[in-house]
């Protein structure tokens, strides 16, 4: 059987199940999308077809032999600062060209187990930080499919994989997801294991899921946090859902007024919108990550910048380097006022199912930049789960992206709600690359 | 550096600047200009809250481990 373009997670699941596809197929169908688009978009950095197929087999030997696993011939990208065995972790920086992991990160490992099919490794910006990669987006290949996690963000939307993992330590999964309009789903942190992963700031590292729908992102999320002790994803009954207005003032008129649309509609649905501002000043929340990010990455990459320093990009070094004149005192205030921080949200979030804001101030900037990370910090600081859906196009044609922020620990109540919003506000159809030129 | 909230950003940043003429030079703090500016903003607003020194003792993540 031929698999359509833009085929889902979800329907490559249930085609396999029922025997009317073979992982095969879907190998050679994603293998010829990402021969004939990558050229262009760059969402790659390493695809081996041969170790594809290879997995590809062995996945039909699977299905023939009456297997069913839950994520059977899911083509996933893999950011590439997560460990794939074989393949190199090339992290955007040219002397680790040749480090080849001899073994799956944890994350990888889970997903193999579960029937995962996994396509290659996809370009971030150096060692996930605002050095821009090469990947365009597939919306308009003049601007910036953001950062760092370019090539996941991008992958995804540009059907050339399903399923993506990128990371975020300030904003890297939340606005690649808004820029290049793929669903974008941080989990709570320390849910998905960091084992096989180069670090960045150990304390705001989190890894994440990229998908086309809300569905497909909650397969993946399902299967692999099986064990965790949540409720099970369900629809909300009347959500009460809080609009955070000073995330509007601080946005373009586009993005301002398609968030107040959604907002606008949900309310219409039924769900009770309060209008309101985040417990503590976004001034603080900001400063305290800032802090800690800068230290932690000092710490990361000093040693490393000292014997490679050639080959940093001006603005991981000028991070790095900055984040090395901080005091010691400062860093432990900054994380003591996070973790009261971390209380008086925790309280401020039991009074809502999710708090409702841009995903980012703007469509997607131009390539030079990868764009406002603002928006996409508090829930990284705090370690509460966030998703960020494509749910409208700007006057320009580029898409508009809605953030929906959980509590933490409640990842499937939040991907239920979510799965509830596309219900009334739908998200937007992929890019037509044919059109690119 | 001086460790408490009327400490202004001015002098943090004055700090960093000759903190940072030691530790890289004087040409690579001026081609830092910009983000010690910004680190010096970013710290000033941390040291201007008072601490709750009654809290649980630093940790290296500061996120609490159970469930909101």
């Amino acid at each position: 059987m031929t698999v359509p373009t833009g085929w889902r997670a979800t329907q490559i699941v249930q085609g396999i199940h029922n025997s009317e596809l073979k992982p095969t197929d879907v190998a050679d169908a994603f293998l010829q999308r990402i021969a004939e688009y990558d050229p262009v978009i760059q969402a790659f950095a390493t695809v081996e077809p041969d170790m594809v197929r290879a997995q590809a087999r062995w996945l039909d030997l699977q299905a023939e032999r009456g297997a069913r696993m839950p994520l059977h011939g899911v083509p996933v990208g893999v950011k590439d600062i997560i460990d794939v065995a074989g393949l190199p972790t090339i992290a955007g920086f040219e002397p680790y060209r040749d480090h080849i992991a001899d073994r799956d990160a944890a994350i990888v490992a889970s997903l193999r187990s579960l029937g995962a099919l996994i396509l290659g490794k996809t370009h971030t910006t150096q060692f996930a930080v605002g050095d821009p990669a090469p990947t365009k987006n597939p919306w308009n290949l003049s601007k910036s499919p953001s950062g760092s996690s370019a090539g996941s963000g991008a992958a995804v939307p540009a059907g050339m994989a399903a399923i993506a993992l990128g990371s975020q330590t300030a904003g890297s999964m939340l606005r690649p997801a808004a820029f290049n309009g793929a669903v974008g789903f941080k989990p709570t942190f320390g849910w998905f294991s960091l084992e096989g992963v180069i670090p960045l700031c150990w304390s705001l590292d989190h890894l994440g899921l990229y998908g086309a729908t809300v569905a497909d992102v909650a397969l993946v999320y399902d299967a692999l946090v099986t064990a965790r002790d949540e409720p099970a994803i369900t629809s909300p009954g009347r959500p009460k859902i809080a609009l955070l207005t000073e995330f509007l003032e601080m946005s373009s008129p586009d993005v301002a007024s398609h968030i107040q649309h959604v907002a606008e509609s949900l309310e219409g649905a039924g769900a009770i919108v309060v209008e309101t501002t985040m417990p503590e000043s976004f001034e603080h929340v900001f400063a305290i990550h800032q802090v800690i990010f800068a230290a932690e990455m000092a710490a990361a990459h000093s040693a490393n910048l000292g014997r490679y320093s050639e080959h940093y990009g001006p603005r991981i070094r000028t991070g790095v380097e900055a984040g090395t004149l901080i005091p010691a005192g400062y860093l432990v205030q900054a994380q003591r006022h996070r973790r009261t921080l971390s209380g008086v949200f925790d309280r401020f979030l039991r009074g809502f199912d999710a708090l409702l804001l841009p995903t980012v101030s703007t469509q997607a900037c131009d390539r030079a930049e990868t764009g406002d990370r603002r928006f996409q910090v508090p829930a990284t600081l705090l370690g509460t789960p966030a998703l960020s859906l494509p749910t409208g196009l700007s006057s320009e044609g580029l898409p508009l992206a809605t953030q929906l922020i959980g509590r933490r620990g409640a990842d499937r109540e939040l991907l239920g709600l979510a799965g509830w919003v596309t219900s009334v506000v739908p998200l937007i159809d992929g890019p037509e690359l044919e059109k690119l030129g | 550096m001086k460790l408490d909230p009327t400490t202004t950003q001015a002098e943090i940043k004055a700090v960093l600047r000759n903190q940072s003429d030691l530790v890289y030079g004087a040409q690579r703090t001026q081609e830092l200009a910009s983000q010690i500016e910004h680190l010096s903003t970013m710290l000033a607003e941390v040291i201007r809250r008072p601490l709750d020194l009654t809290g649980p003792a630093p940790d290296s993540s500061g996120i609490l481990s159970e469930r909101s």
